[in-house]
């Protein structure tokens, strides 16, 4: 009987076989590699293609952005993680959204001073934008938004998103919060303020883990606790008061508005 | 509100006197039977007066006498219709500029449908491209592992810069950040020419997100990603150049010049909180004019030193000198 793959033979044989075909692989890589380089080149004159009839449509249609987003991130593939992307470079979508994130690190910096911690909410971060780019600007919609921030994540700077009720909360300043801040934090949403026996009643907790998690909301400025309430204790978040930052107008909108 | 010409009988002129402004009374036709609903359904007076605060009365009388001279309204082909509401009423004919302004709306509404579905169609063809590019881009990666460090620098550069490319996170080392390219070092050695300057004016330190908006609002176009500038910064030491990428232990990132010694900045943060007592950020930020980002930093650093030691009540944080340290 021969039997076979057993012996001295037999295994110097496969490791020849093996040392074969890791030579093969190297040329394999190299292959891969003009294969790629090729069709890099066939890849970037279709990108080519589309720019030059549907540019248009990503700047101007935030629908379509989401569209287009929502493809490349299906496939794997991230257009807004370099400048030098071909994404970026012909379809002009890295511009746009890089200098959306510049425009919202500047709104969050010059309202910091008003909340005093670096929490808006989307909305307000929304209006403020707006307003900044000027009449002429292009639409920018909140999905928009949501993903400049998540690009400007790599920055380090704490910039985070809070999903509270139907919208969501932006922090632009490093603050620990973690999981039960962010729980009270949504559930203040509903009317601006949150007190210990709501977060008991709809929390479940113990008045002393409570107590802690608005006591670190306070410290960092997130809330502001109200003792004249009725009951008990009413602690507010200014970060949810977006009504009234969207009836501010200047002096001089005023004095026109007047009879 | 407004007013067809058409109902005007007679305009006559009120001059303004003492504690009244200039007026104009204009004498209107009584309200036809077909009058549109309106803020009021009739009025005893048979006039409105135009009152003129500051000026204008002038002008306004001697147009409105010469539109009443011309009496264009009259022929006119139809009666322009100044109410919102469309349908037909008796009497009132269409205007053709209306329905021609409608219909170039529809026009243009159904042409950029066109476009959108004709850009749908396109960008699906397009991914599906893109996703071959990503197929090939794993295959490749697997390769590299097998060879397990077999490949050659060329090899992996060509393949780090294809990936920048299209966009697509390195398989091999699942990082999409580090990943520097020939891109990435010729930005970092851009960058430290660019923020020399910037970062000797504001003392030497810059947070990362300054950095972003300077250098992105300097360009103007072509701008940086987040991610392209972190890559560059990371490679900044590495390629011996006069700034530095520093992390903190919060997570706060910032670009620092090589000669700049925020250990010895410390010591200064320390002599100026002494001097007051205690501090918080915000109060030590504005004194020696720094952003309270870095201010915070400095603080926890001398803190981290042993130099200072913290307060932290509802209040706010707070430092003091650490008399542990000093007084025995």
């Amino acid at each position: 009987m021969h039997r076979r793959g057993v012996g001295a033979g037999a295994i110097a044989k496969k490791k020849l076989a093996e040392a074969k075909y890791k030579e093969r692989g190297t040329v394999l890589a190299e292959d891969q590699l003009t294969q790629m380089s090729k069709q890099l080149d066939m890849f970037k004159a279709n990108l080519e293609e589309f720019a030059s009839k549907h540019k248009q449509e990503i700047r101007k249609n935030p629908e379509f952005r989401v569209q287009f987003q929502d493809m490349c991130a299906t496939i794997g593939v991230d257009p807004l993680a370099s400048g030098k992307g071909f994404w970026s470079e012909m379809l002009g979508v890295g511009d746009f959204y890089y200098e959306l994130g510049v425009q919202i690190i500047e709104v969050c910096l010059a309202l910091r001073h008003r909340n005093g911690a670096g929490l808006i909410t989307l909305e307000e971060l929304h209006q403020q934008v707006l307003r900044g780019r000027g009449r002429f600007a292009q639409d920018v919609s909140r999905d928009d938004l949501i993903r400049a921030i998540k690009k400007l994540k790599a920055l380090g700077t704490g910039f985070g998103i809070i999903p509270v009720g139907g919208t969501y909360l932006i922090q632009s300043v490093p603050a620990e919060l973690n999981m039960d801040h962010t729980v009270v934090l949504q559930l203040a949403e509903k009317n601006g303020y949150v007190t210990v026996s709501e977060i008991q009643a709809s929390l479940k907790w113990e008045t002393e883990r409570a107590r802690q998690v608005l006591e670190h909301l306070l410290k960092e400025g997130l809330a502001w606790l109200d003792l004249q309430a009725a009951g008990e204790a009413h602690y507010w978040l200014p970060a949810l008061f977006t009504d009234l930052y969207s009836q501010e107008i200047t002096a001089e909108e005023a004095r026109e508005a007047l009879p | 509100m407004a007013i067809p010409l058409s109902q005007i009988v007679f305009i006559e002129e009120q001059s303004a006197g003492i504690g009244k402004s200039a007026k104009i009374v204009v004498h209107l036709h009584p309200a036809p039977p077909s009058k549109e609903p309106g803020p009021f359904q009739n009025s005893k007076n048979s006039y409105i007066k135009l009152s003129f605060k500051e000026h204008g009365q002038i002008e306004f009388y001697r147009r409105l006498s010469e539109e009443m001279t011309q009496r264009r309204w009259e022929n006119m082909p139809v009666s322009q219709s100044l109410q919102t509401s469309r349908g037909s009423q008796p009497g009132r004919v269409r205007a053709v500029g209306i329905v021609g302004i409608e219909r170039k709306l529809e026009e243009k509404r159904k042409e950029t449908d066109k476009n959108i579905s004709e850009a749908f169609e396109d960008l699906s063809k397009l991914m599906i491209k893109a996703k071959e590019m990503v197929e090939l881009s794993k295959s490749i990666a697997n390769k590299i592992k097998e060879k397990q460090g077999d490949i050659t620098e060329d090899e992996t550069i060509r393949f780090k810069s294809y990936l920048l490319s299209m966009g697509i996170a390195n398989p091999v080392t699942r990082e999409t950040y580090g990943s520097g390219t020939q891109y990435h070092m010729q930005l970092a050695k851009q960058l430290a020419g660019i923020l020399q300057a910037p970062l000797e004016e504001r003392g030497g330190i810059m947070s990362l997100t300054e950095v972003y908006c300077l250098v992105n609002r300097a360009r103007g176009m072509e701008l940086l990603s987040p991610e392209d500038l972190v890559n560059a910064c990371k490679m900044l030491e590495v390629l011996k150049l006069p700034l530095r990428l520093r992390v903190f232990d919060s997570g706060v990132m910032v670009i620092e010049l090589q000669s700049h010694k925020e250990e010895e900045m410390v010591a200064s943060a320390l002599e100026t909180v002494s001097e007051k007592g205690s501090l918080t950020s915000e109060e030590f930020a504005k004194l020696v004019g720094m952003s309270v980002l870095l201010a915070k930093e400095r603080l926890l650093l001398a803190e981290k030193m042993g130099h200072l030691c913290r307060d932290d009540s509802v209040e706010g944080l707070r430092f003091y000198p650490n008399l542990f340290m000093t007084q025995s």
